[in-house]
């Protein structure tokens, strides 16, 4: 359920333009990234940028929504850019961060950073998962150590950008469509 | 930045990133040892080939429609892959290997490229 400052309900045709909106963000970013040329020889190290529309879509919107983009956006990038394998990868990666960072907000025991945070270590968990699976071998989790310290890092940036946004632009989703 | 983080979220950071350390170290000093005496090239899960280091040798891994999707080296002790037919091409990034188990892998094509000791051998059997 989205709601406005005010605390009155959204109606379904300025959340679906807003949606529409994030997705189309969501779709840039992903561009975005695949121009930054940052290469650590280790496969699945990446910033996540995206992760930023994720975490504004949970955090004013709704975890339904945010889902919904996730998927989308995941779905239409591997189109685009990737392919069946990476689409496989990042639906892995992105619901169980996702499922992680709505529990999380749900509980209330911690703030937008290290919800962040948690996220981005499970999106790393979910593709090591699903790579352990496709290659069937179990030492793919190796990997694991590396991918954990860069989702504790990408994650702690992402939520800053995120919650600076989510804070700055708190009255933006009043304007009417 | 109060909106953002507490007291509490600083500790659960810190607490996860030492436990991110400390498996690292237990991954790199623990399971990657001396020089390994074997590299194992497995496909699909499935074992494609056992090569010994102190050959040079040039490998190229097919497909099952007999194309070919890897291309593996050794050279001087040391593993690497040269070619692959995969968009990214991350594998033939990941450079060098000669510990034992230190890995290549290939998502796209499945393909794992695995260095063994002569202990590891003995113990799990792999060479058969």
């Amino acid at each position: 359920m989205a709601f406005h400052s005010d605390g009155q309900k959204m109606s379904p045709t300025v959340k679906t333009a807003y949606m529409g909106v994030f997705l189309a963000l969501a779709l840039v970013l992903s561009y975005v990234e695949t121009l930054i040329p940052i290469n650590f020889g280790i496969p699945g190290i990446k910033l996540g940028l995206t992760n930023i529309l994720v975490l504004i879509m949970i955090y004013r919107f709704g975890c339904k929504e945010a889902f919904v983009v996730s998927v989308l956006r995941i779905v239409l990038v591997g189109f685009m850019f990737g392919n069946a394998f990476s689409i496989i990868y990042s639906l892995a990666g992105g619901i169980l961060s996702w499922a992680v960072m709505c529990l999380l907000k749900k509980l209330n025991l911690f703030k937008i950073i290290a919800v962040s945070v948690f996220g981005g270590i499970t999106h790393n968990l979910g593709q090591i998962i699903v790579a352990a699976v496709i290659v069937e071998n179990i030492n793919m989790f190796y990997y694991f150590p590396v991918l954990m310290i860069s989702g504790i890092l990408t994650g702690f940036l992402i939520g800053i950008v995120g919650g600076e946004i989510i804070i700055r632009t708190k009255t933006l989703f009043d304007k009417e469509v | 930045m109060k909106e953002l983080v507490a007291k509490r979220d600083i500790y659960i950071i810190l607490i996860l990133l030492i436990i991110a350390v400390f498996a690292y170290f237990i991954v790199s000093k623990g399971l990657v040892k001396e020089s390994g005496q074997t590299c194992v090239i497995s496909v699909d899960g499935e074992t494609y080939g056992v090569y010994p280091l102190d050959e040079d040798l040039e490998i190229e891994v097919l497909s099952d429609d007999n194309t070919v999707t890897n291309t593996v080296v050794i050279k001087d002790s040391y593993v690497f892959m040269t070619d692959a037919d995969c968009p990214d091409k991350l594998c033939v990034k990941q450079g060098k290997i000669s510990k034992s188990g230190q890995m290549i892998v290939c998502l796209p094509n499945k393909v794992v490229v695995e260095i063994y000791g002569e202990e590891d051998l003995e113990i799990d059997g792999i060479s058969q």
